[in-house]
């Protein structure tokens, strides 16, 4: 009833209107420094009389007598609504919104305000994560501030980014940033956490922001504060979302079936004419007896012609040949479109000193690979409660519930993993049976039979070919479960002792039980030895951490200070169990109990204990002035009770210019912050728990007798890695369109864990030890402009950068260490390619060529070439050399937001100039093998002499030889990705009262569009050392959703 | 006050933590301390080294010792597959190709494994006399200990160094690092002769510990290394060093020493998959839960093990080989010329068969789980007949070698065979009877003979990348030494 008096009284007034008189309201806008402010938009409170004010800050309205108040609004400043019954001079004075002058951020073990932070620090809010549709929030970190670099992550649903905040610091211990939830390092898994019930996201960078995590954060530190209720109206919001996952990044392009005979011919042919040792055969001889006998090797003929005429003595494919099937698109039936669907709803409320909050979220994300998704329900509550005058406490829950279907897309060179097999078979070999004349082959039941090797008649493909695996009939039989139940607690009280002082107890638990249940079954693949094989793996995580916490803040004059001391123990236990049984008894059934034989059981459990003592103090003079000390002293079980704690420190200054006297009258300067720290961190992040012991691993039983074998050597000296990082940084804002910051940064480790290698003839391998020295020094800005800013259209603009180097300054002994495709060595980086040198391509013989070492004598595969280089065909004799680094010259992100009255369209770039990548994924393609496809730039390999060709000859003898790991496969890194696209549109205020809301926003995206690289298939993302593998590519998301509040 | 109850209960809850808060040792090992505090818990590492020879190195075909025996077996001439796959090029080093690549995981493979059965032996040397047990069972963890030191060494020399010459005493030419305590580390390459003398030395000093030696409490001690077995081992080292009485000496001591006795031909047709067999004198004891699907000795050679490699690519004999062999001959029957469903049945209709196909090999449980036999008795009849043949003595050759070719061949008469003819029934008679048990490539090479597949009539040169012959005394014989032993140890040196 009431709404309906409210819609006739509004036609009401139209009506009115339209008759009354008209009068003139005029005045001048300024903002608080009384500086006058162009653009201002002064409207009657329903909008339908409206003006600006001009550059000198004055307006002028024409408003009928019936509007009784005019609004003024401007962006970045509060909005004024102001009584014009009385009067017709308006003059307003806009206080400026810019949160971020009084803005409090959650930092280290409290919160601070914006202004006195002296460190490196960036904070998302959630209105920045709402834009974000990941299952896993590390992916919405990328690009989301300036010095973080992240990873794709990969295609598997849940799957996390990696990321390194401002280069890399270890060599050997992890150099990923430290996670804390809450107050509380966090040990869970990133995927469980909702993006809906997060409030902010804080990236501390530098030593005097992550000091006070001491000992563990080295690598930075990811801050996550949950949602907190906040009005006194529960406010209750419901969100709904559905998108379309598909592959992100197309597949490398590879031959058809009708190329891939031919090439294979020749692979034979040149394997006659040129022997690996001995006399070959001559080019006619050799094409004869290739034409004869490639369909032997290849086993396949879909061809229509007898397997000796599929490719003529010329070499090309028989013309009239013709498919007798066409089911060679192995990847058709392993990929779909994925549905992700995501629903919550959080209700949350701040009365009567209490706050509460509750959310329940519910996510199913299926990847675009079958047999691969996450579905997650989180419940979550949060209550808060001033007691008494002097008491506050607070308990903060969430559950999850977990549950995903995993592919094999972890870049492993199995069979069951979709991106080794079907990237890597023949166009020649169909997906399903057909006999030799082209006709399916049926089963029983007049199904056709996938062709894997056993069904009736098979013949086996050539082991390039992957014979008697099936991809897609696997992973339809297979399951591969992984379910996670997760509880993350925090609870904590808050005592006043005396004015300024209080003492805050916290407690924290995390237990994460996660199972994996994996079964093969018997009729196709690995499980057929074992007559099906079921296996479970189970993970009990749980971590214990309290802290006590004093702080005391005291303000007189001019002077501000908080200290803030506490001490803090963390346990952390890791059960773990698996059991495995073969032998299936019924079909349908994949529990153990439902197998006969018993395969294998395990288990240990794994602990870790770490203590510190930490504090705090902070001064702040006259707003202007601030200067920040930490200190922490850590102890972690990894090291010997002699070497076990480490002392870090952290010193801090900023200095807010603008409120200098000098800068006074510089009205068009916002703000001008300098700040500078220095400090040292911490990292114990080694593979195992007890790492300073020499070990025996056991369950080396032989036959019925205990075992144990030599597994790590002792190192009582082994300590903490220090990481020391100095930062400047530049914080400004100007005319009230342009801020940012500017930083540069110093971060050295010393006493790098370092596995040293010791030698193949040593007991053990590697010994763990601190040794070695690295430095990444860099620059890194962040940018925002708001181009455009006018009453209806706002452009703003958001540009990341950084660039840093990094040096490897000291290493053990000073000698270089080889490893893989990169070589560490003093003076260069972490990242530095090393690779055999490639050469070309001989034209005599199309042999591939590699520079020779320096002073190879000359031999059977050894040569000098006309321009009088020393070559040779053998990798072993080839020159080794620096070909460029991984580390790309810059790299960063830039995002553009557009906004039009109630619709708003955002891109965010992710981007990378420069640095190499080692594409192994092209170079296995570029490798003959019979039964394996080939990259269509075989097309292009030398054919006969005199030939100029950059591919060398097809030759199945010497593929390994010619293809082997060069700087023949390096390319260009540089990439730019789109990541995010959000087209969103907000239902006006006045419109959604109406329908009973406080809020509501519509909303239509897509994460990781496109990436662009230098070669299709290629994802220069995929990691950070350049390197690539077969691993699920990460998809790509469209999707729309909506979000209402009421 | 409240408040103050508050703070006490909570600090005293959250105090201080006690120094035994940090004692998180792991579970899943042990320290040093503790495996090296009694003579059971030292008797761990020799037997983890056992178990350790039978486990995968990193890829399937890596199955500890018996990978390396299938490894050398596909470098010869005898043991071939129609295509490249497993053991040939691209997957082995069957083609002779990869184990000259020093940065190639198989060059890696038999010189870490046998380096770490070292350490772990040296480790155990160096520790036992503290542990707290009678003197007999740290004599028998000694000489086992010593005696597992001196076959990884003998293995390693094979592999990495040139051939033993004995008409060139001293062997100048490089042999491997020769680290003789668990500490030693990054040791320039001894000399073959350097590395000869200390496996004499400790196979001799295994031999003088094993008479004041307790037995090993094992089921089955055939799983470790004794006596016999350290017996056994000097007739091969002596043979290998062309020197042919110690080697008669040693084997006739194995047949002396008694307990084992030549196999029935019902036996030899079992599968070669049993400890208990009475010729085995060393192997691995395999239990049904100590086995690796893909990753074991039988998932590559046994004729049914329902993997794809066994299925898909059968491995088959020499055709010549077969050809000399007797048709009376139980070994005939160890492979089908001419295999079809009715006289070469096999598990499902997925296996493939191939003319000369084995079935010597066969798994005892499922999956793919049995023994691995690393010496048998019949090799020391072969090591007498030899030897006597190599010094002029005919009489005593053709009689060691009636005693072997009678059982397995009850129509077989006495040789008449004289001079290289002899000889080479002698080496023939290896060579079928030790088929895939990984001698004849250390055959090849310590009698300086070349690589000869041309040969064979039905070897397919694709599956080799072509490589048929190999001259005798060429580099090649010797593996590269691994790249990350290069780069870690700049004492050693790589092989030209």
């Amino acid at each position: 009833m009431r709404k309906l008096i409210l819609i006739l009284s509004v036609i009401l007034c139209f009506v009115l209107n339209a008759a009354a008189q008209e009068r003139t309201i005029s005045g001048k806008v300024t903002n608080d420094k009384n500086v006058a402010v162009e653009g201002v938009s002064v409207t009657s409170l329903d909008g339908k009389y409206g003006t600006q004010t001009d550059k000198d800050g004055n307006y002028t309205l024409k408003v009928p007598s019936s509007v009784r108040a005019v609004y003024f609004s401007y962006i970045n400043f509060l909005s004024v609504q102001k009584s014009v019954s009385n009067t017709t001079t308006v003059n307003v004075q806009l206080k400026s919104s810019d949160k971020s002058l009084d803005e409090v951020v959650v930092v280290a073990y409290g919160t601070q305000k914006k202004e006195a932070i002296t460190g490196a620090v960036s904070r998302i809010g959630a209105e920045q994560l709402e834009q974000r549709l990941t299952t896993n929030i590390s992916q919405a970190l990328a690009g989301a501030a300036p010095g973080i670099a992240a990873t794709t992550g990969n295609g598997q649903p849940g799957s996390a980014a990696a990321l390194r905040i401002r280069g890399f610091g270890s060599v050997n211990a992890s150099s990923a940033p430290l996670y804390v939830v809450d107050g509380f390092p966090y040990g869970g898994d990133i995927s469980d956490i909702n993006t809906n019930d997060i409030e902010s996201i804080t990236l501390l960078k530098d030593a005097s922001s992550t000091a006070l995590y001491g000992a563990r954060a080295a690598n930075g530190v990811v801050v996550i504060t949950t949602k907190k209720g906040r009005t006194v109206k529960p406010e209750i919001r419901l969100f709904a979302n559905y998108g379309l996952s598909s592959r992100g990044i197309q597949e490398y392009e590879t031959v058809g079936t009708f190329d891939y005979y031919p090439l294979m011919w020749q692979a034979l042919k040149n394997g006659l004419v040129y022997p690996v040792a001995g006399v070959g055969q001559t080019d006619a001889v050799a094409s004869t007896n290739a034409s004869n006998t490639i369909a032997t090797q290849l086993i396949y003929n879909p061809f229509n012609v007898p397997n000796s005429q599929v490719v003529g003595v010329d070499g090309k494919m028989n013309p009239s040949a013709q498919l007798l099937y066409n089911d060679f698109n192995w990847f058709n039936g392993i990929e779909r479109i994925g549905p992700r669907k995501e629903i919550g709803f959080s209700v949350s409320s701040k009365a009567n000193k209490s706050d509460y909050t509750f959310s329940l979220n519910y996510l199913k994300d299926e990847g675009f690979v079958i047999r691969s998704d996450f579905q997650r329900v989180n419940g979550r509550i949060a209550v808060n409660s001033q007691i008494n005058s002097w008491l506050k406490a607070g308990v903060n829950v969430t559950a999850n519930f977990v549950n995903s279907n995993q592919a094999a897309g972890d870049g492993s060179n199995t069979f069951i993993n979709p991106f080794v097999f079907a990237r890597g078979i023949a166009p020649i070999y169909p997906v399903r049976a057909y006999t030799t004349a082209g006709a399916p082959v049926l089963d029983a039941f007049g199904t056709q039979w996938y062709d894997f090797g056993i069904h009736p008649g098979a013949i086996n493909r050539p082991t390039g070919g992957s014979p008697g695996r099936h991809i897609l009939y696997e992973s339809l039989l297979n399951s591969n479960v992984q379910k996670r139940n997760s509880i993350i607690a925090r609870t904590n009280l808050e005592i006043k002792l005396a004015p300024g002082l209080t003492y805050t107890p916290n407690v924290g638990i995390d237990i994460i039980n996660q199972r994996n249940n994996t079964f093969q079954n018997k009729i196709v693949g690995d499980g057929v030895t074992s007559g099906g094989f079921a296996s479970v793996t189970s993970n009990e995580f749980r971590t214990f951490s309290v802290n006590n916490l004093i702080n005391y803040t005291k303000r007189f004059g001019k002077h501000e200070i908080t200290a803030l001391a506490g001490h803090e123990i963390q346990k952390t236990d890791d059960q773990f169990f698996s059991g495995s049984r073969r032998g299936i008894n019924l079909d349908g059934n994949i529990q153990l109990a439902n197998f006969v034989v018993l395969n294998g059981v395990d288990g240990s459990i794994n602990r870790l204990r770490r203590e510190a003592y930490l504090s705090r103090l902070n001064y702040g003079y006259s707003k202007k002035y601030y200067l920040d000390l930490s200190y922490r002293r850590d102890a972690s079980s990894r090291f010997s009770p002699d070497s076990r704690w480490g002392d870090f420190y952290s010193v801090g200054a900023s200095w807010i210019l603008n409120k200098e006297k000098f800068l006074q009258n510089a009205s068009w300067i916002d703000n001008l912050k300098l700040r500078a720290s220095y400090g040292t961190v911490g990292n114990d992040a080694l593979d195992t728990y007890f790492e300073y012991q020499a070990l025996y691993s056991l369950g080396y039983n032989n036959a019925g007798e205990p075992g144990a074998i030599a597994s790590k050597l002792t190192n009582p000296k082994l300590t903490w890695e220090v990481n020391k990082t100095a930062n400047i940084g530049l914080e400004f804002g100007f005319l009230n369109r342009i801020s940012g910051t500017l930083e540069y940064f110093d971060r050295g480790s010393s006493d790098l864990l370092f596995d040293v290698p010791l030698g193949l003839s040593s007991i053990i391998t590697t010994i763990t030890q601190n040794i070695g020295s690295m430095s990444n020094r860099g620059v890194e800005a962040q940018l925002n402009v708001d181009v455009v800013k006018k009453r209806d259209f706002v452009w703003d603009v958001q540009l990341n950068i950084t660039s840093l180097k990094n040096i490897i300054t000291k290493l053990p002994n000073s000698l270089p260490i080889t490893q893989g495709t990169k070589r560490l060595e003093e003076g260069r980086d972490i990242f530095a390619f090393y690779l055999r040198k490639w050469y070309g391509v001989d034209p005599a013989d199309g042999a591939g060529l590699f520079r020779a070492l320096p002073g190879t004598p000359l031999g059977a595969t050894v040569r000098v070439t006309p321009k009088g280089d020393t070559v040779t065909t053998n990798p072993n004799l080839a020159a080794l050399g620096y070909s460029g680094s991984s580390i790309p010259k810059f790299f960063g992100s830039f995002t553009n937001t557009f906004t039009y009255k109630n619709f708003s369209l955002s891109f965010l770039v992710n981007y990378q100039v420069g640095g190499k990548f080692y594409d192994g994924n092209y170079a296995g393609l570029m490798g003959t093998a019979y039964g394996r496809t080939l990259h269509v730039d075989n097309l292009g390999a030398w054919k006969k002499p005199g030939d100029i060709a950059t591919i060398p000859r097809l030759d199945i003898n010497q593929t390994a030889n010619f293809n082997s790991q060069s700087d023949r496969w390096l390319i260009d890194a540089s990439y730019l990705n789109i990541r995010n696209v959000t087209f969103t549109y907000k239902l006006p205020s006045a419109q959604a009262e109406k329908l009973g809301l406080t809020q509501a926003r519509f909303f239509v995206g897509g994460e990781n569009l496109q990436i662009f690289s230098k070669r299709k298939g290629l994802n220069p993302a995929e990691s950070f050392n350049g390197t690539n593998s077969a691993v699920y590519t990460p998809n790509r998301l469209i999707n729309m959703g909506v979000n209402v509040g009421f | 006050m409240k408040k103050l109850l508050f703070l006490l209960i909570t600090v005293a809850a959250l105090a201080s933590c006690k120094k035994e808060y940090f004692d998180a040792g792991p579970t899943g090992s042990v320290d040093d301390a503790s495996i090296y505090a009694t003579t059971t818990n030292a008797s761990n590492v020799i037997n983890g080294v056992y178990r350790y020879l039978y486990t995968r190195f990193d890829n399937q075909n890596t199955p500890g010792q018996g990978g390396v025996m299938l490894m050398l077996d596909f470098m010869g001439e005898d043991v071939h597959q129609a295509l490249a796959s497993w053991y040939t090029p691209g997957n082995g080093a069957g083609g002779w190709v990869n184990h000259r690549n020093d940065s190639y995981s198989y060059v890696a493979y038999p010189f870490r494994m046998y380096y770490r059965c070292i350490g772990n032996s040296n480790a155990l040397i160096d520790n036992i006399d503290n542990a707290v047990g009678v003197q007999a069972d740290k004599n028998r963890l000694k000489a086992e200990a010593l005696a597992m030191r001196a076959w990884s060494y003998f293995n390693l020399v094979q592999i990495y160094a040139k051939r033993y010459d004995s008409t060139a005493i001293p062997n100048t030419q490089l042999g491997v690092s020769m680290p003789l305590k668990a500490t030693d580390q990054k040791l320039p390459r001894s000399t073959v002769e350097e590395v000869y003398a200390q496996i004499n030395k400790d196979l001799n000093d295994a031999v003088a510990l094993f008479a004041t030696a307790s037995a090993p409490s094992a089921a089955n001690p055939k799983s470790h290394l004794r006596l016999i077995s350290t017996h056994a081992l000097i007739a091969r080292v002596a043979l290998t060093q062309q020197y042919y009485n110690k080697a008669i000496l040693a084997a006739q001591q194995v047949i002396a020493l008694g307990g084992t006795s030549l196999m029935t031909n019902a036996e030899y047709q079992s599968g070669f998959n049993n400890i208990n067999n009475p010729e085995w004198i060393w192997g691995a004891f395999v239990q049904d839960d100590q086995g690796d699907t893909f990753g074991s000795y039988l998932a590559q050679i046994s004729m049914d093990g329902n993997t794809s490699y066994i299925r898909g690519v059968p491995k088959r004999i020499n055709q010549a080989l077969f050809d000399w062999i007797p048709a009376t001959d139980v070994r005939k029957t160890m492979w089908e010329p001419a295999p079809t469903a009715v006289n070469f049945p096999l598990p499902t209709t997925a296996f493939a068969r191939t003319p000369y196909m084995s079935r010597k090999f066969k798994i005892k449980t499922l999956p793919t789980i049995g023994d691995v036999p690393y010496i048998r008795l019949a090799e020391m009849y072969l090591i007498i007949a030899e030897a006597n043949a190599m010094l002029g003595r005919e009489v005593p050759a053709r009689a060691a070698l009636f005693t072997l070719a009678v059982n397995r061949n009850p129509s077989y008469v006495l040789s008449t065979n004289t001079g290289a003819a002899l000889i080479t029934e002698i080496l023939n008679s290896r060579r079928v009877e030790f088929w895939a048990e990984g001698l004849r490539w250390y055959d090849l090479k310590r009698l300086n003979l070349p690589l000869d597949r041309t040969v064979v009539p039905n070897y397919v040169s694709a599956s080799a990348g072509g490589v048929l012959q190999i001259p005798a005394g060429d580099n090649l014989w010797q593996f590269a030494i691994p790249l990350s032993e290069l780069q870690a140890n700049p004492n050693s040196v790589p092989n030209p």
